[in-house]
């Protein structure tokens, strides 16, 4: 009786192996074919680029349906970024997603309800050549460890300085700050009291998307802000409290301004802060446009050279009906070739996350016209990111949380990077 | 008995029809609002994160959190704040300012309009022209103030200052409203009360408490009433005004944090329970007001 039962267990699983083997043979040869058989297949796909790149964006997805006519695409302006993540939630319980779309990254669209359809296209593919990719770009579409989307409009913090500024405080305009202490001594020379009233008029520093740049500090000082396999939260090593300290250092000696960043931008463009850090977005609705010689440089060095990775990505939302999200593919796929990515980055300024880009000529060319564009463009080599995970949202806002505590309540560095590690964990226990 | 006996009189057919004209509303009603209100308090008991289908069953946990939690303790605290400090000085400038208009002056067409101006823009963009009046580096507001040689302040980003002067704007914001509804209750008031009381010799100051408040009674009721719902649900400004609940949480209210648990942090099942509680206070506002109300309310 049990030689019987051990027989037929082994029976099963030999069956079981041969069929396995049989569908993984059949996966290495399938071709993405597309069921043309009732005609051009139409697809929904969302875009949460707002304005004039939308409009760029709208032109690529005309030029996609008039080159071809097996598929169609519906492109649908899904609002910012913002928005369009709380549009893709609610459509995500209500079961009404698009067939895929341009939205912001963020771990709740796609590897946390287990879609890694993409992936799946990508390596059925021979097509798609994905190490031209740059790697830290693969790290920004990862849930999990595994790629759930393909980056898209990308763009990383970029260090704007106003060179009229510069010259009043007798500083050399074309050698911006390269160094942490570089940028504090050049801050320092720039802030002023000009009235003579005890608050400063102009200040030397601040920034825009102040989360975001406080985790490049922390990637210039060789910090990587989380463990992300086992979750563990990293501000508390020497690394961490290290920024947090250089921060507080900035503060305290009059290089920025407590708590002034939700108005960083304002100041700048009024004239009243010689160093912005902020998106490299930036560059194209601002330049030529400023009152003041605008330039732009890298982020300035800690350890090394730095930059988180921001913007959106493609996302591919199964739709159940597997021709449908073989288009949905066909179109990402297009989208992510290197013509039409220069076309994306010549327009908008976004930068292109694959290597092959920059060879086009379209994009030598405007790299020649507009050099801070090249310094956005150079500077992704130094560009990482972590994989995404679910508190990454809650995260941001507990770093907020934290530099409020050191610029405004005084909080001594390692105690408001204890207070954030702390919280973090907590978060990240109570979810699990 | 009159409405009792109508009631009596409509055919079947007749009632059947009324049911028929009222259905659409009712079904936008259920759906809208009744079924969302009960699956908040359900929701409040799960950790749904807006992706998994519902969430689990995971008790009291989500109540024990917020209770134990700082940031949700200073939300109900500014909410009270923005409330307490709100809704009297909204009161009694609008009725101040009513009767004045109620008065036969000189322009004063052009003053009710240019009060009621501000209910009319869109709450985002005069919060924009705000933020932007508000901005220590270059605001107007600063620049008036060194003219009165007054050090300028950090308006929004100063801690102690950001509720204040949110306050300011929504009082500011909301003001014409309430004229309004005081001025149609003054303009209710017959005028044969207050002649007779000015020929027995009463004051105007006298004819102002004794005569036109009590009869105001039942408009004030209802302007206190909507200003606490609106005061505990205010959000807009706050959310547009200072992005991250201002210089330390200081003008995060209960309707921000729920919105950035829900959709900044996805945790929708906490995010439901503190909504719950919210429910919870209103109501219990609402119930006193009501209980104080039956006492002090003189419908003629």
């Amino acid at each position: 009786m049990v030689k019987k039962g051990i027989a037929l267990i082994i029976a099963l699983l030999v069956v079981f192996l041969v069929f396995g083997c049989s569908k993984a043979d059949k996966k290495d040869s399938e071709q993405l074919v597309l069921d043309e058989s009732e005609g051009p297949v139409d697809i929904v796909f969302w875009y949460a680029i707002s304005g004039s790149k939308g409009e760029v964006f709208k032109g690529l997805v005309d030029k996609f349906n008039s080159s071809q006519d097996r598929i169609q695409v519906e492109g649908i302006f899904s609002g910012k970024y913002a928005e369009t993540a709380q549009k893709v939630t609610a459509a995500l319980a209500s079961k009404t997603l698009p067939n895929g779309g341009i939205i912001p990254a963020g771990p709740i669209f796609t590897g946390q309800y287990g879609n890694y359809k993409v992936l799946d296209y990508m390596e059925k593919d021979a097509d798609f050549d994905m190490s031209d990719f740059y790697d830290g770009i693969w790290d920004y579409g990862k849930y999990d460890g595994k790629i759930c989307v393909i980056p898209y409009n990308i763009s990383t913090p970029v260090m704007y300085y106003n060179k009229d500024l510069f010259k009043e405080s007798g500083l050399d305009p074309d050698s911006p700050p390269a160094t942490w202490d570089e940028l504090l001594e050049t801050a320092k020379a720039i802030t002023k009291d000009v009235d003579g009233d005890g608050v400063m008029d102009i200040w030397g520093y601040n920034v825009k998307d102040t989360k975001w740049i406080f985790k490049a500090f922390l990637m210039q000082n060789g910090n990587e802000i989380i463990d992300i396999s086992t979750k563990t939260p990293l501000f508390t090593e020497k690394s961490g409290i290290e920024t947090a300290e250089f921060w507080k250092k900035m503060i305290d000696q009059k290089a920025m301004p407590a708590g002034l960043h939700n108005i960083a931008e304002d100041m700048f463009l009024g004239g009243q802060l010689g160093i912005l850090m902020a998106s490299s977005s930036r560059i194209a609705s601002w330049m030529g446009k400023t009152e003041f010689e605008l330039a732009a440089a890298f982020l300035p060095k800690g350890k090394h050279f730095a930059v988180p990775i921001g913007g959106a990505v493609q996302a591919l939302f199964p739709s159940g009906d597997e021709n449908e999200d073989i288009a949905t593919y066909m179109f990402m796929k297009w989208l992510s070739e290197p013509e039409n990515l220069a076309e994306l980055s010549v327009n908008t300024g976004y930068i292109p996350p694959r290597k092959a880009v920059l060879e086009e000529q379209s994009v030598k060319n405007f790299l020649e016209d507009s050099p801070m564009f090249k310094v956005a463009f150079e500077q992704l080599k130094y560009a990482s990111s972590y994989w995404h995970f679910n508190e990454m949202g809650t995260m941001d806002s507990l770093i907020w949380e934290a530099l409020e505590k050191i610029e405004i309540e005084g909080f001594e560095a390692d105690a408001a990077m204890e207070w954030l590690s702390n919280e973090l964990k907590t978060e990240i226990e109570a979810n699990e | 008995m009159v409405m009792i006996d109508r009631l009596r009189t409509y055919k079947k057919e007749e009632v059947f029809f009324s049911y028929i004209c009222v259905l659409p509303i009712i079904i936008l009603a259920v759906t809208f609002v009744i079924v969302p209100l009960i699956s908040v308090f359900w929701l409040g008991f799960t950790n749904w994160d807006m992706v998994t289908d519902g969430g689990n069953f995971i008790g009291l946990k989500n109540y024990k959190y917020l209770i134990g939690n700082e940031k949700f303790q200073k939300s109900i605290i500014n909410t009270l704040f923005f409330a307490g400090v709100k809704i009297p000085l909204d009161l009694v400038l609008s009725l101040f300012i009513a009767t004045l208009l109620d008065k036969k002056i000189r322009g004063r067409s052009f003053f009710r309009a240019t009060f009621f101006l501000p209910v009319v823009i869109p709450m985002v963009a005069a919060s924009i022209v705000w933020l932007w009046l508000y901005n220590p580096m270059i605001t107007p507001l600063n620049q008036l103030l060194s003219f009165f040689h007054i050090k300028p302040s950090r308006w929004l980003y100063d801690p102690n200052l950001s509720m204040l002067c949110i306050i300011f704007f929504s009082l500011w914001k909301g003001l014409g409203y309430n004229i309004v509804i005081f001025l149609a209750g003054l303009q209710s008031i017959p005028d044969t009360y207050i002649e007779a009381a000015r020929i027995d010799g009463a004051s105007p100051n006298k004819i102002f408490f004794k005569i036109t408040l009590p009869l105001l009674s039942p408009i004030t009721y209802f302007v206190l009433l909507m200003g606490i719902i609106k005061s505990f649900n205010v959000f807009t400004q706050i959310s547009v005004m200072t992005p991250e609940g201002g210089p330390l949480y200081s003008t995060g209210v209960s309707v921000f944090y729920i919105y950035q648990q829900a959709f900044q942090n996805y945790n929708m099942g906490r995010a439901s329970a503190a909504a719950v509680i919210l429910f919870f206070m209103i109501l219990a506002f609402t119930l006193v007001q009501k209980y104080i109300g039956q006492k002090n309310i003189h419908y003629q």
